[in-house]
């Protein structure tokens, strides 16, 4: 050991010093309490501009809760991320719109984003401080332009106090409307589920419990990776390719991208139905039927899902109730997420 | 045994020294100096600082639209008949992104305009310019620029300035800068419209269109000091959009980075050139 000390030393030193210094801060996430030892840095550093307050993580909350930022204000981002079901629009296979529009794609969860690479079911989006833009100016969401948006920040007092307290620029820009969704969204933290519970060692598994997480592990976390649930790389498991939707090929136009879409998180899952980028499957029970069965699409769908994992009903008693202790209560219900 | 005992106090050396210079990029800091590394972390004195005497002047590039082999007078809202097919085109918008400029001098070495982003769009008049003042005094031999956005910038978050998305030249569905927006009339094509939005800054799958132009002074040194600036006029060729022969009915639309928008941007940037410089 004496003699492999300095080599140890010498790997630690490369390592200690290499890191990354950039000039930037890292993400508070501690404002809300401490995330779990076990979860990986987030991926997201922010801009020295955009330092994280709690009046700024205020103010973003505040801006998710408007209904004045769409087209005929009606619609917040609320409208379709309801934190009661953990940000995602419980019951609706596609959310609905300023007018009353249709979108193509069921809404996903919101909560953990600082670890998502990118954003939506395609991952068309590379940095969590330009998400909001697609909502915000999409025409089957709420439809508005920047300059409206400014135009109406700009002129409500309340507005102009608390971006002057936060940003401390003369005038709001689209830049501080976007940093401050940022600070909100990047402290959405879901991480005390019983499953995490029982991870701390604060509570024990039912034997239907335990064996449900040895069959998540053998079957499903090579893309539903403990502990964010996810890995979030892109995956088709055999929900089919429509000429409406064709997934990450969207973004790559990559032939093996079609029907791939981004790996969910299964935190929360429970809460979050239907499912699936489409909202064609209703249920939890539906979901795991869906692994359990042989797919017929062979060129597409994932080789390891294609055989299917023909569950018996035991075995898929014992996966759902796993996959119920990933509900967070303390996350849907904690006020300091919700509505003022 | 020796060995053993000196390699032993080798790396324990080495570890300790690598702890505390901590590994960074060492270079010049101070962006007011003419040598100045944006990633360089530590500063090891090297910094060269402008002669003060020459003082500073200004760098002005002139971007005059042209279109076609005989270079004819280009404008907006006019129309013009493709180089190739005879097709009727009008445009009604062309922007582009200019960044990252650079000025060499004599010893091979780059000045960069920091921030360096700038949108032109061409309007009622059809030679826009940049100007870039307090350029260091010295002399130079080339200018260098993008056409298109870094793709640092297009991954970094929410931007201000003329990388500010309220400037309609951002993909907020899959994220990234369009670097050039031609969009217009043609009645040939599908809807009667051309809408070409060129952008894409990964190196994976081919969708890199940044176009990188140099344009050396023909072996001569362009000075800047404080009563001399140096003035660029660049021909930019709109026809270049179908250089090759693409048709509009063929291909009336580009809207996302892919094989299609690197071909066109790489046609378009190619269309660029030097057509006069002045040094007064
Ligand atoms: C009309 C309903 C609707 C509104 C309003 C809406 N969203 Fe969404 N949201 C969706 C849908 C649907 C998706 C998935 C879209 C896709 O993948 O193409 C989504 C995706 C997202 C995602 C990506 C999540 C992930 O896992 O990739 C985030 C973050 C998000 N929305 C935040 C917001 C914010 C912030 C607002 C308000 C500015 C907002 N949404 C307004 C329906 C809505
Ligand atoms: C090859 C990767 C892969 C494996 C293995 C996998 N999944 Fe998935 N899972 C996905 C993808 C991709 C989606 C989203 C597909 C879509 O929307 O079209 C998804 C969606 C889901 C959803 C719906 C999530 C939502 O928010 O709508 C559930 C629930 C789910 N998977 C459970 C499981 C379970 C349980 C297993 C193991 C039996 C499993 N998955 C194995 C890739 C995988």
């Amino acid at each position: 050991m004496g003699r492999f000390f300095p080599i140890i030393l010498f790997c630690c030193a490369l390592v200690i010093s290499c890191k990354k210094q950039k000039n930037i801060t890292p993400l508070q996430t501690g404002l809300f309490g401490e995330v779990p030892a076990y979860f990986p840095e987030p991926v997201y550093t922010f801009q020295t501009d955009n330092s994280f307050s709690k009046s700024g993580f205020e103010l973003g909350r505040k801006l998710f809760f408007d209904i004045n930022l769409s087209k005929d204000n009606s619609i917040s981002c609320a409208s379709c991320h309801f934190q009661h079901a953990a940000f995602s629009d419980p019951g609706l296979a596609v959310s609905v719109g300023v007018f009353g529009r249709s979108g193509r794609r069921n809404s996903p969860p919101l909560f953990n984003l600082a670890w998502h690479p990118a954003f939506m079911w395609d991952g068309g989006i590379n940095h969590i401080e330009v998400m909001p833009l697609a909502p915000l100016l999409d025409e089957h969401e709420m439809d508005m332009t920047l300059q409206e948006l400014l135009e109406y920040l700009n002129n409500e007092t309340e507005y102009q106090t608390l971006f002057k307290e936060v940003f401390n620029r003369s005038e709001i820009t689209d830049q501080d409307l976007l940093y401050a969704f940022s600070q909100y969204m990047a402290l959405l933290i879901s991480a005390d589920s019983r499953y995490d519970q029982y991870v701390q060692g604060k509570t024990s598994f039912s034997t239907s419990e335990q064996n449900g997480l040895a069959l998540f592990n053998q079957h499903c976390s090579n893309c539903h990776n403990p502990p964010l649930f996810s890995t979030f790389s892109y995956a088709n498991n055999g929900i089919g390719v429509t000429e409406n939707d064709q997934g990450r090929y969207e973004i790559t136009l990559q032939e093996e991208d079609k029907g791939k879409f981004k790996i969910p998180s299964l935190r929360n899952i429970n809460l979050t139905y239907p499912y699936m980028h489409d909202g064609s499957i209703s249920t939890l029970e539906e979901v795991i039927d869906h692994y359990s069965k042989p797919k017929s699409d062979s060129t597409h769908v994932s080789p390891e899902l294609r055989p299917g994992f023909n569950f018996s009903s035991k075995e898929k008693q014992e996966l759902l109730s796993f996959l119920n202790t990933l509900t967070d209560e303390e996350f849907i219900t904690n006020k300091a997420y919700g509505e003022k | 045994m020796k060995t053993i005992k000196t390699t032993y106090i080798l790396f324990s050396l080495l570890a300790v020294a690598i702890i505390f210079s901590g590994c960074r990029k060492e270079g010049c800091t101070d962006p007011e100096a003419i040598n100045y590394n944006s990633k360089a972390k530590k500063d090891d004195g090297s910094c060269e600082y402008a002669d003060p005497e020459l003082g500073e002047g200004t760098l002005s590039i002139m971007f005059d639209h042209r279109w076609g082999m005989n270079q004819a007078e280009f404008s907006m809202n006019t129309t013009f008949t493709h180089p190739g097919t005879s097709e009727e085109i009008t445009f009604t918008t062309l922007n582009y992104y200019i960044s990252n400029i650079k000025l060499q001098r004599p010893d091979g070495s780059w000045w960069k305009e920091t921030e360096s982003y700038h949108l032109i769009e061409v309007d009622e008049n059809s030679t826009p310019s940049l100007t870039i003042a307090n350029v260091p005094g010295g002399n130079y031999t080339a200018v260098q620029y993008m056409i298109g956005v870094d793709s640092l910038r297009n991954v970094s978050g929410a931007q201000t300035g003329a990388l500010s998305p309220s400037k309609d030249m951002f993909w907020n569905w899959n994220t990234g800068y369009i670097f050039v927006k031609a969009e217009g009339d043609a009645d040939v094509a599908e809807n009667g419209i051309f809408r070409y939005h060129l952008g894409g800054f990964r190196n994976e799958n081919q969708t890199n269109a940044i176009q990188i132009k140099t344009h050396a002074f023909l072996g001569e040194e362009l000075e800047i000091n404080n009563s001399k600036n140096i003035d660029i006029r660049l021909i930019v060729n709109a026809a270049r959009f179908w250089h090759g022969g693409l048709s509009l009915t063929e291909r009336p639309t580009i809207h996302m980075p892919g094989e299609a928008a690197v071909n066109m941007a790489t046609n378009f940037g190619d269309g660029f050139i030097l057509a006069e410089f002045s040094n007064d």
